[in-house]
């Protein structure tokens, strides 16, 4: 079995999640993006927004990675090659999807050559074996620099999501 | 921007951007709109709102056939045009 399946008992993940507070690697998975969040990726790396400053560092392997900033919505051809990126990330995994495509499809939401977003295919990296610790949904199209890093410090505990689900009558 | 090419000005821009959430359901948003019945067969055709958008903007059309829904609409057109014959 895979070192990075084994089953974690869910003290072991709370103590590793808990010290992963700063300086978390990210590794920068394109499922098939228009390239508009990636462009906005390299904005918080790079001195603009800088967030190397917090530690936060671009890696090149999924297999030094703590976090996967995935963007775009998953197109079938990329699909076999995120799964093996995603099952080649050590444990706790944990993924960031940035942009409108990869929370919900974006305008491909139900096109047969995409997977509509990783919320769809949840449950198949799960049948594959590949656990994800915490997952952040980043929307935005493409989603801000600002939102970005927001969102990791939602994914780290450091702040509370604000958003709910709301029902209005027109 | 699609907010300053949008015909019917729905889409406005704004600086929010704390949207990052944990569950995708959080994100989702559900709008409820009253529906319009047709008069003929009772269906369910098309919302209030778009309905009072169309009439207030288009004012050629007969009221006669406003309140039916679009398989009605064609029968009635129809049965009036051969009737008149």
């Amino acid at each position: 079995m895979n070192i990075a399946e084994r089953n974690y008992s869910r003290e072991w993940l709370e103590n590793a999640l808990k010290r992963l507070k700063k300086s978390i690697w990210v590794f920068h998975l394109n499922t098939g993006s228009c390239n508009g969040c990636d462009i906005e990726i390299l904005d918080v790396l790079t001195p603009r927004f800088d967030v190397e400053r917090f530690g936060i560092k671009l890696v090149v392997s999924p297999r030094h990675a703590d976090l996967v900033l995935l963007t775009g919505p998953v197109t079938i051809k990329t699909l076999s090659k995120v799964v093996r990126a995603l099952r080649a990330v050590p444990r706790p995994r944990l993924v960031l999807a940035i942009g409108s495509c990869a929370v919900g499809g974006n305008i491909w939401f139900e096109s047969y050559a995409t997977m509509g977003g990783f919320s769809k295919i949840a449950k198949l990296l799960e049948e594959a074996g590949v656990i994800i610790d915490n997952i952040v949904y980043v929307p935005g199209c493409p989603a801000r620099p600002e939102a970005i890093i927001y969102g990791v410090a939602v994914l780290l505990g450091l702040v509370n999501p604000k958003v709910s689900y709301r029902r209005v009558n027109a | 921007m699609c907010a300053e090419v949008c015909p019917e000005k729905a889409i406005s821009v704004t600086r929010e951007f704390e949207l990052a959430s944990t569950k995708i359901d959080d994100l989702r948003e559900d709008v409820v709109h009253d529906t319009i019945t047709c008069r003929k067969c009772g269906k369910k055709f098309t919302t209030k709102k778009l309905y009072v958008r169309v009439v207030e903007s288009i004012n050629v059309l007969s009221s006669e056939i406003m309140d039916l829904c679009p398989d009605c609409r064609r029968i009635e057109t129809l049965s009036k045009a051969t009737l008149a014959r």
